[in-house]
């Protein structure tokens, strides 16, 4: 049987969402010049925030997606407000390592009121709607569908909304030159807060599409932040469209990677993670401006 | 969810300083108790918690005659070396523990024994099942049967039933490679094919190893998990992709409630091996129903909690027959005759292993039936 | 007795973890995230080769130079990357550091870990119980400390703070930077490699979980609370972790609310630390900000 299809599938899958979350990262980027590494934690706070809501308080579907989203918002313009913001004068280097401790603070927080343990939303158990294709050699539910449809309707959504609307012309021009974007007028701090606001909600949607299709647990933010990190580097720092490209990237290397067999040898699947950082090691070596970054030697002017 | 265990966690400390502070002029006996109370691994850790608090109770009632009471000093071993160490150090000195109920994981169980050795303090696992538990040290016990116990039988079974490819499905952690382990050896020994595709703990999505295994057409599917969760993920994600059984499940894949009711369907006709436990007994029925008054919910480990239920009694013995004392309490084990609690019929080899094993069952509408 | 001898042992492996880190991440203003890999290999292969007979004098210097040398590999490729490639590719080494640790089955027994490290034996003296334990690492720590402290003292040291202060200025005056951040990473490795080695004969038993990524964030905290890049910082950050919180364990709360309620004090010290006094305890080291750089086209 080929299993070539449903791999390519199971890849298309995991891809979509972590695009998802490298976009909100590029975003940030774009303005702040930094790789903010409690980005993923976000996504998964947005699991739990839908998990409190659908599962413990049982409220339908749709609500429990809005207030999760919202929250999420409110959650990533919090922190730029009282942490990111004040902080941007600073070294690139301070940026990072508050990243770093605010992912944990969110991590820990989530340990503190759910508890570590694992969690599925399948307590609403209801049997998967499955569609067959080709046979038997695809499969995909209803579910998997949704997810893939809703990454490509929310990237779309936001690369008209960059291209078109006045506030997405503004951050634009803000990533390209904050100074130049300040004189001729432009509401740094309000646009700055507005990215986090939508790169946050983002994530939180992508959690929950993720936690529908695996589980949830506190550690998987940070699983999350390292392969968007990845995907944003394979993309090119900055690039909207290279972030796209590089989640769907990452998420087929890894499940065709490691599900192909080949002459008889196979990558053992529990190398999944491998492939993601061997890929990353490879760019950063050869390629580190990514498939559709700026050349860094064009880019003289950057923080260090 | 989350209302509910911090209610349970309030109601449980509350008994834990109720037992603490009703000790009055009567002699008390402290053991020390060391399991996973944080993490990943917590669901058990409370679940052993709670089963050892009825044991102290029913033991409290038994003993008011002679005046006694016996209480259990907690310490988290959170699941790993490191914290199970630190634990056991701070048992044995700080709180001079010569009897210590635990680790659960093995992690803490092998971390703890050098520890309890050097003191010649007694330690006794109701739920370590890594082999390497066999040969820790002289001073530890357990009344949970080690992994390969479980692996070659489902193994011998597996062969019975004329099935010549297995495709497993195994966590990367001790408990599940155990049984992975012990279940190849013994397959391959009867002439089968066993392939096999691990997961690591963190990872979420295992629908490459689903499909992988899937191409390969066996005659049946192996589900090895650590956790009931992780279980739940990978029958859901299997459901999804159309595998059909017969499955074969590990005993955490195959004996938990909520799994067996959500997926009553799918699992129907699936075998699992675990410790053998008759569900019917007067005994077991009333720990299940003193368990849900005093719990609010049915033991989400029935096996585990017996074993640790009965752990508890027999430590009780025989700290009131020799003494609180670690070198008395191995001379009692050492010349033990068994002990018929709960779990049925326990007792222990030159290791300190019990000698009890495990059994096959059969999973029929949301319950398991001894073949 | 043995209680505080066990607390103190593990005081001064934290310390030697803290005080490494702050050699190229305060000290030098180089950002990995691998540490926890440094001393997780540290701990393996001082514990695979005594296991299979060598002497822990030849295994102890193994643990620390193998991440040494690995530690100059990775820096070779990523050191030069500015400072978020560089965590990035850090926190992907350290993922695959754990990822071959639970797969290599062979070697490291994946995930069932190595139970049963001997006690070291050095010359012929065994160090089996918790106290000689704790004055054989208390030894090798002080060693260490004075070492590294004389290092970042002597004119090497005062390289690297100004490669992490200004690294044009220091390339302008004609030192080979690279080759500066090498050797601080590298001495970083080095002395993470030592405390593995320490850590697994003390524990007795490692397993791939002892060293995952979430370990690092009590190193990092360790440390930021500290100071970075102040010598005292580490020590100070020690002490108050275990002075002032570890007593936290006896609070009357049941215990699956503690671990989390600890971990997360922490975390909240670490953000308010960096927020509002990003010198730490240690309280020396300048604040540097770069007005007016930030706002220059990428």
């Amino acid at each position: 049987m080929d299993i070539l299809p449903q791999l390519l599938i199971n890849g298309l899958i995991s891809g979509s969402t972590i695009a998802l979350i490298a976009v909100g990262l590029s975003l940030i980027f774009g303005v702040l010049k930094f790789m903010n590494f409690a980005h993923g934690e976000i996504a998964m706070l947005g699991a739990y925030f839908y998990y409190y809501f659908f599962i413990t308080l049982g409220w339908p579907v749709l609500p429990s997606m809005a207030i999760t989203v919202a929250l999420c918002a409110f959650v990533g313009f919090l922190f730029n407000r009282f942490i990111f913001w004040p902080l941007r004068k600073e070294s690139q280097w301070t940026l990072l390592i508050v990243s770093v401790g605010v992912g944990m603070l969110i991590k820990n927080s989530v340990q503190l009121v759910a508890s570590g343990s694992t969690r599925t939303y399948s307590q609403a158990n209801e049997p998967s709607v499955v569609h067959h294709f080709f046979g038997d050699a695809l499969i995909i539910t209803s579910n998997q569908i949704l997810i893939i449809v809703s990454a490509f309707v929310l990237m779309l959504g936001l690369f008209f909304f960059l291209k078109y609307s006045k506030l997405g012309k503004s951050i634009r021009a803000l990533s390209d030159n904050m100074s130049l974007a300040g004189v001729v007028g432009i509401d740094i701090r309000r646009s700055v807060d507005w990215i986090f606001v939508l790169s946050s909600a983002i994530a939180g949607f992508a959690g929950i599409l993720i936690a529908y299709e695996e589980s949830l647990t506190p550690n998987m933010g940070q699983h999350l932040s390292i392969l968007a990190f990845v995907a944003v580097i394979l993309g090119g720092l900055g690039s909207i469209p290279g972030a796209l490209v590089g989640g769907l990237l990452i998420g087929l290397l890894q499940d065709v990677g490691t599900g192909l067999t080949i002459g008889g040898y196979s990558i053992p699947s529990s190398y999944k993670s491998l492939i993601a950082f061997s890929v990353l090691i490879l760019f950063l070596l050869f390629r580190p401006r990514g498939l559709f970054g700026i050349s860094l030697e064009e880019d003289k002017s950057q923080k260090e | 969810m989350f209302r509910k265990s911090l209610f349970t966690a309030v109601t449980l400390s509350s008994v834990l300083l109720a037992s603490c502070g009703g000790t009055g002029s009567a002699k008390t006996i402290t053991l020390g108790a060391l399991g996973p109370l944080t993490g990943d691994a917590s669901s058990y850790g409370i679940d052993m918690q709670n089963a050892a608090s009825l044991a102290v109770k029913d033991i409290n009632a038994a003993w008011a005659a002679e005046g006694m009471t016996l209480e259990l000093q907690w310490e988290n071993g959170a699941c790993n070396g490191k914290d199970g160490a630190t634990a056991a150090q701070k048992l044995v000195d700080v709180d001079g523990a010569q009897v210590i109920l635990g680790g659960f994981c093995s992690s803490e169980t092998l971390a703890a024994a050098p520890i309890t050795e050097a003191a010649k303090v007694l330690l006794f696992s109701p739920g370590s099942s890594s082999p390497d538990v066999t040969n820790a040290g002289d001073y530890v016990y357990r009344d949970w049967p080690s992994d390969s116990y479980q692996g070659t039988k489902l193994a011998e079974f597996a062969n019975e039933n004329g099935w010549k490819t297995v495709a497993m499905v195994s966590e990367e952690t001790d408990y599940a490679k155990g049984i992975a382990g012990a279940f190849t050896a013994r397959f391959q020994e009867l002439g089968g094919t066993v392939t096999e595709e691990k997961y690591l703990s963190e990872d979420t999505d295992f629908k490459t190893q689903i499909t992988k295994l899937n191409a390969g057409a066996p005659d049946a599917w192996f589900v090895n998990p650590q956790t009931p969760v992780k279980a739940d993920v990978l029958f859901k994600q299997m459901q999804d992709l159309g595998i059909e059984g017969p499955f074969l499940l590990n005993d955490v894949a195959g004996t938990s409630n909520d799994l067996l009711t959500n997926y009553k369907d799918y699992l129907e006709g699936s075998y699992t091996a675990t410790l053998y436990i008759d569900e019917e007994s007067e005994g077991v029925k009333a720990f299940k129903a003193n368990y849900e008054a005093t719990y609010g919910s049915q033991p989400n480990y029935l096996g585990y909690d017996l074993t640790t239920y009965d752990a508890v009694w027999i430590l009780a013995n025989a700290v009131l027959e020799v003494g609180n004392n670690g070198e008395a309490v191995k001379a009692y084990l050492d010349s033990f005759t068994g002990y018929d609690g709960l779990a049925g019929h326990t007792d222990f080899d030159a290791n300190g292993d019990p000698l009890a094993g495990h059994s096959v069952y059969k999973i029929v509408s949301g319950a398991i039936v001894k073949q | 007795m043995n209680y505080f001898y066990h607390l103190a042992t593990l005081m001064c492996l934290y310390l030697l973890l803290a005080q490494s880190m702050n050699m190229y991440l305060g000290f030098t203003g180089i950002l990995a995230l691998c540490h926890i890999a440094f001393y997780g290999i540290g701990a393996y292969a001082s514990a695979l080769l005594v296991m299979h007979g060598a002497p822990f004098e030849l295994a102890f210097l193994a643990a620390g130079i193998l991440p040494a040398l690995l530690s100059i590999l990775l820096g070779l490729t990523s050191i030069r990357l500015k400072a978020d490639y560089l965590g990035i590719a850090t926190l992907g080494f350290a993922q695959i550091v754990s990822s071959i640790l639970q797969n290599w089955d062979s070697l490291t027994r994946g995930a069932l870990g190595l139970a049963g490290i001997p006690k070291p034996e050095i010359f012929g003296v065994t160090f089996a119980d918790k106290a000689s334990f704790f004055y054989l690492t208390a030894g090798i720590t002080a060693v260490l400390m004075f070492v590294m402290y004389r290092i970042l003292k002597s004119p090497f040291g005062r390289v690297l703070e100004t490669i992490r202060d200004d690294e044009v200025a220091a390339m302008s005056l004609g030192k080979n930077t690279v080759a500066y951040k090498l050797t601080a990473f590298g001495i970083g490795a080095l002395v993470a490699g030592f405390a593995g080695s320490l850590f697994a004969h003390f524990i007795t038993f490692i397993d791939p979980a002892s060293f995952v990524i979430n370990d690092l964030s009590l190193i990092l905290v360790i440390t930021v609370l500290g100071g970075l890049g102040t010598f005292r910082g580490p020590f100070l950050g020690v002490l108050a972790i275990m002075v002032f919180f570890e007593p936290l364990r006896f609070l009357p709360l049941p215990a699956e609310y503690l671990g989390p309620l600890r971990l997360w004090i922490y975390s909240l010290l670490f953000v308010l630390t960096l927020r509002f006094v990003p010198s730490g305890l240690g309280g020396l080291w300048k604040h540097r900000s770069r007005r007016g750089q930030q706002f220059t086209r990428y």
